[in-house]
């Protein structure tokens, strides 16, 4: 089921969000600004992310380690 | 000004004042800045201070009197910082960020704080408020962003080279579609304390500059001096020896959609490796367009929390394409962004195991050159893109990998626009890089733009 404007406006009113216009979402659902993709589309990539299993692997730090070799 | 920093330092052990230089520069940049929109603040008078003292002794930094500019959200200490927004417009810092104090010790002098998309927050570089720099070589196309007063104070010759922000592909987007060289190092290389932030992790603080000579120098410069890291070259480059390299390249489905003549440029940088002698080797790269997705998950949760604390009161006074942006950050679940930085840390395995099998990979920059201002949405291989996607497909990766990539020119299309083509290293090998880079250099040349001044003089 796509994501509907009342969705984001009820996650807004009932959950400690900020203040968003119905602009600011209505240009999550259809973006014009060239900037990011809309957000149902976005989150139709995130299902598929999700059935991607990651075994153990943690989070990644803040700075990549050096190599085993150092160059 | 097209001079090197090489002749930059030999004009001043000639005499040269550094000074009046950039007196002169600050002045041209002042004379189109209503076209170029390049800089945000010109800092003619603390330019002057700067030069007038620098120590005239013998012993002289590379960067001695060096001009350079400052993307517009590395804090400046008693010089307006505005991130390229309404925001912060009237912010005076009381600190310099850790890159500007090692410049000023190194002697180089800043000319001004450049333009940029707002807040780092997209690619193409449109600001409604400060005005978009148009592309050096077209102006009624996009310089790229976010640093792209960054790109275009250094094609028009405004500044010898600049500093950068690149979390997805802001140095070296601009780089490619304005004809310079655009360096991201290796993650922690260069500190980023004392930039705005965008996203902590995948902020990178880089370099604009003209040859990848001079990009080298700056990073000598700048770079953190940790000794637990594999060191700089104190002095010239190393020279590659090319009959030792292994090139890694795309397998073809990557560079589906990409441009032609980018696709030729980047087929002709191949065959002068291999002619060279090295091996051109295709590897696996993970799917690009999932990686955009898991940058994305990082990126906006990230880029809200540091908002938060101006988005209560100052809401009104972003760009709509920026607050939507930071929107959308509010609606992504926790377990996504934990799922995203878990991606990042597989994306890290993976690359450092292609990166054992060769020494470096190619890509292009960009797969299109510079749209058009205005433009949102581009065709790609028979799909409509969003516009900053499209111009960030290759570079996002590897700010989440943290391997240092660089951007060099490789000649312009048949309608005379720049194209970019991508280096990325080995973690923390940013010497060997540069190195692969000024080889490639040697086959396409730099490119100038400095002539081109004129026409934005008079336009």
């Amino acid at each position: 089921m796509p994501v509907s404007k009342r969705t984001l406006e009820s996650i807004a009113a009932e959950l400690p969000t900020l203040a968003w216009s119905d602009a600011d979402l209505a240009e999550l659902l259809t973006p014009g600004a060239g900037v990011i993709t809309g957000f149902q589309e976005f989150v139709e990539k995130t299902r598929a992310l999700a059935t991607i299993d990651l075994g153990d692997v943690p989070l990644a730090d803040l700075l990549p380690r050096p190599p085993r070799r150092l160059p | 000004m097209n001079l090197t920093i090489g002749e930059l330092a030999r004009g001043f052990a000639g005499g040269a004042d550094p000074g009046a230089l950039a007196a002169s520069l600050v002045d041209r940049a002042a004379a189109v800045n209503a076209r170029a929109h390049a800089y945000i603040t010109l800092t003619r008078e603390h330019a002057l201070a700067a030069a007038a003292s620098l120590d005239r002794g013998r012993e002289r930094s590379p960067l001695w009197g060096v001009p350079y500019a400052a993307k517009d959200l590395f804090e400046t200490r008693g010089i307006r910082t505005t991130a390229g927004s309404r925001v912060l417009e009237d912010w005076i810092p009381t600190r310099d960020a850790v890159v500007v104090s090692r410049l000023a010790a190194a002697g180089a002098i800043l000319l001004g704080k450049t333009n940029q998309h707002e807040f780092a927050h997209g690619a193409t570089g449109i600001n409604a408020h400060f005005g978009t720099a148009p592309n050096p070589w077209q102006p009624d196309c996009l310089a790229g962003g976010s640093s792209s007063g960054s790109a275009v104070a250094v094609a028009l010759g405004l500044a010898a080279f600049s500093l950068g922000s690149d979390t997805g592909g802001s140095i070296r987007v601009p780089a490619a579609l304005s004809g310079i060289v655009g360096l991201k190092p290796t993650a922690g290389r260069v500190s980023t304390e004392g930039m705005v932030p965008y996203c902590w992790s995948l902020d990178h603080v880089g370099i604009l500059a003209r040859t990848v000579a001079d990009t080298g120098i700056v990073l000598r410069a700048i770079a953190e001096p940790d000794p637990a890291l594999p060191a700089l070259p104190v002095a010239d480059l190393p020279v590659p020896r090319p009959a030792s390299l292994r090139i890694g390249v795309p397998r073809e489905a990557l560079l589906d959609g990409v441009a032609p003549d980018i696709l030729a440029a980047f087929e002709t940088a191949t065959r002068f490796l291999r002619g060279e002698g090295a091996k051109i080797l295709p590897v696996d790269l993970p799917d690009l367009d999932e990686a955009r997705t898991v940058s994305l998950l990082v990126q906006m949760p990230e880029a809200l929390s540091y908002h938060r604390r101006y988005l209560p009161t100052k809401s009104d006074l972003y760009g709509d394409d920026v607050r939507s942006g930071l929107a959308f950050g509010q609606f992504l679940l926790a377990e996504q962004y934990v799922g995203a930085k878990r991606m990042i840390e597989r994306y890290r395995r993976e690359l450092a195991a292609t990166l054992e099998t060769v020494d470096a990979l190619i890509t292009p920059t960009c797969a299109i050159v510079a749209p058009r201002i205005g433009a949102t949405m581009v065709m790609i291989d028979g799909r409509e893109h969003a516009v900053g996607n499209a111009l960030t497909r290759f570079t996002g990766l590897f700010n989440m990998t943290g391997n240092p990539a660089i951007s060099i020119p490789a000649g312009r299309d048949k309608a005379g626009l720049p194209i970019g083509l991508q280096i990325v290293g080995r973690v923390y090998d940013d010497a060997g890089l540069l190195a692969i880079a000024a080889l490639l250099e040697r086959r396409f040349g730099p490119l100038d733009a400095t002539d081109r001044y004129d026409r934005f003089l008079g336009a």
